[in-house]
C-alpha cells in the first residue's frame, strides 16, 4: 500500500504553509517527518487526517493490487501531541465500546488488548481520567491496533515519555509497521534516526526525501541542518 | 516627565489598540478581502491606524465626561425638585461632583497603583523603566482628564450661571487633588505596604459611603454649599500647589518598582481576571465531579453507542438533570403557590370566567417554554461537548457520519424525554390550576392546547441538538465563536417573543404549532443528515 501525496498546499491568511507537498509512503515503514518549528508539520497532519481541509492538492491511496482511492476518514489514525481520551470512561469500558464499533474480530477480550500494552487489571478498570499522559497515548495506540487503519499520524510523539514508557512506545511502533504506513513529526534528531526507516524533511512548505544512508553516520546531524538552513542562506545572500 | 517614555507608551498603546483593530477586520467576511494580515507588517498603514485609535480615544473620553456628568447630575437633580440650570443646582452639583470625583474616584482609582495590561507588557514584560512609567502614565492620565472636564465644567458654570471661571476651577481643583491622591497611595504603600484600592469591602464601602454623602441630602431639600469654599481662588490655589509637590514627590519615589511588582500581577488585571472568572464559571456548570464517576453500574448488556451514551448519561446525570429539576420546582411551586390563591379566593365566576379562556394563552407558553427549554438545552449540548465530544472528536471514527448521525439520535431522543418531562409539569400544572379554579374551557381545545405543549418539547429539544451538530460552536474553553450560532438563537428568541403577539384562536394557533414542530424538525434532522459529518467538529 502507498499513501501518495501529490501538491497539497494550505495557506493561512496571506501566510503559505503548504507550497505543494509531494511525497510517496509505503507499508511496512516508519517516516520520520523532521522540520523546524513553524514548519507545517501539524499543518500537514492536519490535512491529511481531515481535521481541516487543505487549499489544493490531492491525497491517494493505493492497495496492493494498484487500485487508488481517497482515504476516507476511518483510514488515517492521528495521535495528537498531546492524547486526548474520553474521561468519565474506564480503559476497559473505552476498548470495549471501540471493539465493538470496529468490528473487532480478533477474539480477544478488552482485557488481553489492554494487556498487550502494559496496562494490566488494575489500571484498565480505573477511569481514564486519573491516567497518565503515557498510558493515555497507549489507549490510542491501542484504537490503531484494533482498528487498523492503513494510515497512522503521530505529532510529536515520545517527546514526553520516561525513558520506560519510550521504550515500550517504540517497540510497540516497530512491531504496528508491518501493516501500517507511519509517520510521526518530531524535530528530535536523534529519535527520528532511531526508530525511522526513512527520514522526510518537510521546508520551506515542500517535502523532500534525505538520503537515507547517512541516517546512521556522524555527520548526519550536520548534513540534516544544512538541509533545512539551505535555502535560509540562499535567501540571505540574494539582493 | 520623560518625553521618549511618554512617546513609548503612546506608541505600544497604539500598537495594541491597532492589532486588535485589524484582528477583527480580518475575521469579517468580505471585508477580509481589503484587511489582510499583511496589514501588520504595512508601517504607513499602522501609523494611520494609529492616529484613528487616538482620535477615538479622545472622542470616547469626551463622551465619556459627558455622559457621567449628565448621569451623576441631571437626573438626581431632577428627582429631588432642584431645577438643574439654576444656582442652587450648580451648589448641588458641586458638592455631588466633590463626593463622587474628588473623593470616590481618587480613593478607589489611583493610577499608580491600579493593574493594567499595559503597565503589566510595558513594565514587567518589556523591561521599561518603572518610574519612568509611572510618572509618564500618572501626570498623562490626569492631564487628560483635566482636558476633559474643563470644557463641560465651564459651559455647566456658564449654563446654570454658577460662572464659567469657576467651572474651570472646580477642574484645576479635581487636578491638584488627584495628584495629591497619588502621592497619598504611593505612601501608603512605602509606609506601610498597603494598598487599599483592591480590596472589595474598602471598594464597597466607599462607594455606598461617598453616594450616600452626595445624594443624602437632596430629598431632604439640602444641598450644602460647598461651592463657596472649594471654589475660592485661594483654596483652588492651595489645591494646585499641593498638587504640584505631590507630583514632584511621585518623580522622586524610590518604590515604583516594587509597587508594580506587588500590585501588576497577571491575574489582577481587570479584563483577563473578568475573562478566567467568567470562564470559571462556565467549566464550573459542565464539569465533572468525582462523586459523579462511580463505576458500580453495570453496562455490559448493551452494546456500542448505546453503551457509550448510556455510561455518559449516567455518569453525567447530576449536571444533566439538575437544570431539569430547578425548573421543575419551580414550576412545582407556581402550580402549589397557583393551587393555594384559587382556594383561598374561591371559585367565584370571575376566576371561572379567565380558566375557561385558558388556551389563550398558548402564545405566552411557546415563549416560557423557550426560555425553560433553551436553558436546560444549551447546558446539556455544553456538558456533552465538554466531557465526551472535545476528546472523541479528535478520533476519525467519531467524525464519521454513521457515528455521528447514530449518536445524534440516541441524544435527540434523551432531549427530547427531558424536555417533555418539562412539558409535561407545564401541561399538569395547567390541569391542576383549571381544575382548581373550576374553569370549563372547551374540552378539545384544551386537549389542543396541552398537545401543543408538549410538541414544543420536541420542537426545543430538535432546535437546541440540531444546532449544536450544524454549527458546533465551543472552543476547548467553551467560548461560543460562531456569530451565524448566535444569529439564529437570536432570531429564535425574536420569534418566540413575537408569538406574545400573535392574535388567534387557540386551536388554529396550536395546529399552527404542530404544523411548524413537524416543518422545523423535519427541515432540521434533514440538515444534520447532510451537513453534521462535515460541520460536528473541534474548532
Amino acid at each position: 500500500m502507498q499513501l501518495i501525496l501529490d501538491q497539497i498546499t494550505k495557506s493561512f491568511g496571506t501566510k503559505e504553509v503548504l507550497k505543494g507537498a509531494s511525497y510517496t509512503f509505503e507499508q511496512g515503514k516508519i517516516y520520520g517527518l523532521l522540520g523546524r518549528n513553524g514548519s507545517g508539520k501539524t499543518t500537514l497532519f492536519n490535512c491529511l487526517s481531515a481535521e481541516f481541509p487543505a487549499d489544493g492538492g490531492e491525497v491517494t491511496l493505493v492497495d496492493e493490487y494498484g487500485q487508488s482511492r481517497t482515504p476516507k476518514q476511518g483510514d488515517i489514525g492521528y495521535v495528537l501531541s498531546t492524547p486526548v481520551v474520553p474521561e468519565f470512561l474506564t480503559g476497559i469500558e473505552f476498548v470495549k465500546f471501540f471493539q465493538e464499533i470496529a468490528g473487532d474480530k480478533s477474539g480477544r477480550t478488552p482485557e488481553q488488548w489492554l494487556d498487550l500494552v502494559g496496562l494490566g487489571p488494575g489500571d484498565s478498570h480505573r477511569l481514564m481520567r486519573g491516567y497518565s499522559h503515557g498510558m493515555k497515548h497507549k489507549i490510542q495506540m491501542l484504537c490503531f491496533l484494533i482498528g487498523k487503519p492503513p494510515v497512522i499520524l503521530l505529532d510529536e510523539p515520545l517527546t514526553s515519555f520516561d525513558v520506560v514508557a519510550a521504550l515500550e512506545m517504540k517497540n510497540l511502533l516497530r512491531e504496528m509497521k508491518e501493516d501500517h504506513i507511519i509517520l510521526f513529526s518530531t524535530h528530535i534528531l536523534q529519535l527520528a534516526q532511531d526508530l525511522c526507516d526513512e527520514i522526510v524533511l518537510l521546508h520551506q512548505g515542500e517535502l523532500e526525501g534525505v538520503d537515507n544512508a547517512k541516517i546512521h553516520t556522524p555527520e548526519f546531524e550536520s548534513y540534516i541542518v544544512e538541509l533545512l538552513t539551505q535555502e535560509d542562506d540562499q535567501e540571505e545572500v540574494a539582493p | 516627565m520623560n518625553l521618549t517614555c511618554a512617546s513609548q507608551i503612546y506608541r505600544i498603546r497604539s500598537a495594541i489598540a491597532g492589532n486588535q483593530l485589524i484582528y477583527w477586520l480580518t475575521r469579517i467576511k468580505l471585508l477580509n478581502q481589503v484587511f489582510t494580515d499583511r496589514l501588520y507588517a504595512a508601517q504607513e498603514g499602522k501609523l494611520v491606524l494609529s492616529i484613528l485609535v487616538s482620535g477615538y480615544r479622545v472622542v470616547r473620553a469626551l463622551v465619556g465626561k459627558f455622559l457621567y456628568l449628565a448621569v451623576i447630575w441631571l437626573l438626581p437633580l431632577g428627582a429631588a425638585g432642584i431645577d438643574p440650570y439654576s444656582k442652587a443646582g450648580f451648589g448641588a452639583s458641586v458638592w455631588i461632583f466633590f463626593w463622587l470625583s474628588f473623593v470616590a474616584g481618587t480613593m478607589l482609582q489611583p493610577i499608580s497603583v491600579e493593574p493594567s495590561q499595559l503597565k503589566y507588557t510595558c513594565v514587567r514584560q518589556m523591561g521599561m523603566n518603572a518610574a519612568d512609567y509611572q510618572t509618564s502614565e500618572i501626570l498623562t492620565s490626569h492631564l487628560a482628564a483635566f482636558a476633559g472636564f474643563t470644557p463641560f465644567l465651564m459651559i455647566w458654570g456658564g449654563i446654570t450661571g454658577g460662572g464659567v471661571l469657576r467651572g474651570l476651577l472646580l477642574s484645576l481643583a479635581l487636578a491638584g487633588v488627584r495628584m495629591a491622591a497619588e502621592w497619598f497611595h504611593l505612601w501608603l504603600f512605602a509606609r506601610f505596604h498597603y494598598v487599599p484600592s483592591g480590596k472589595a469591602a474598602y471598594t464597597i464601602g466607599m462607594i455606598v459611603v461617598c453616594l450616600a454623602l452626595a445624594y443624602g441630602p437632596l430629598p431632604f431639600g439640602v444641598s450644602p454649599d460647598l461651592a463657596q469654599y472649594l471654589l475660592y481662588p485661594a483654596t483652588v490655589t492651595l489645591l494646585v500647589a499641593v498638587g504640584s509637590v505631590c507630583s514632584r514627590a511621585i518623580f522622586r519615589y524610590p518604590h515604583h518598582y516594587e509597587l508594580i511588582l506587588a500590585t501588576c500581577q497577571s491575574e489582577k488585571i481587570p479584563g483577563k481576571a473578568a475573562a478566567e472568572s467568567a470562564q470559571k464559571k462556565q467549566f464550573d456548570q459542565v464539569k465533572l465531579k468525582d462523586s459523579d464517576l462511580d463505576t458500580k453500574d453495570d453496562f455490559s448488556r448493551l452494546h456500542g453507542w448505546k453503551y457509550l451514551q448510556a455510561i455518559f448519561f449516567r455518569r453525567h446525570r447530576r449536571m444533566l438533570l439538575r437544570p431539569m429539576y430547578i425548573v421543575m420546582a419551580l414550576v412545582a411551586g407556581v402550580t402549589v403557590v397557583g393551587c393555594v390563591a384559587l382556594l383561598w379566593i374561591g371559585r367565584d365566576e370571575e376566576v371561572r370566567e379567565v380558566f375557561g379562556l385558558v388556551t389563550q394563552s398558548l402564545p405566552l407558553c411557546v415563549f416560557l417554554i423557550y426560555l425553560m427549554d433553551n436553558t436546560v438545552g444549551e447546558r446539556i449540548c455544553k456538558a456533552m461537548f465538554y466531557n465526551c465530544d472535545l476528546a472523541l472528536l479528535r478520533y476519525g471514527w467519531y467524525r464519521e457520519r454513521d457515528a455521528i448521525l447514530k449518536n445524534f439520535f440516541l441524544r435527540w431522543r434523551m432531549l427530547c424525554g427531558v424536555n417533555l418531562l418539562l412539558s409535561g409539569a407545564v401541561c399538569a400544572m395547567f390541569v391542576l390550576l383549571t381544575l382548581v379554579a373550576g374553569g370549563r374551557p372547551p374540552v378539545g381545545e384544551f386537549i389542543l392546547f396541552l398537545l401543543a405543549l408538549l410538541s414544543l418539547g420536541v420542537f426545543f429539544a430538535t432546535h437546541s441538538l440540531a444546532m449544536y451538530y450544524l454549527f458546533q460552536p465551543y472552543t476547548s474553553e467553551l467560548d461560543t465563536k460562531n456569530p451565524m450560532f448566535k444569529l439564529l438563537n437570536f432570531l429564535m428568541y425574536v420569534v418566540c417573543y413575537a408569538a406574545l403577539q400573535v392574535k388567534s384562536t387557540p386551536t388554529w394557533f396550536a395546529l399552527l404549532v404542530f404544523v411548524v414542530t413537524a416543518v422545523y424538525s423535519v427541515v432540521m434532522l434533514g440538515l444534520v443528515l447532510r451537513r453534521a459529518p462535515k460541520t460536528f467538529r473541534v474548532k
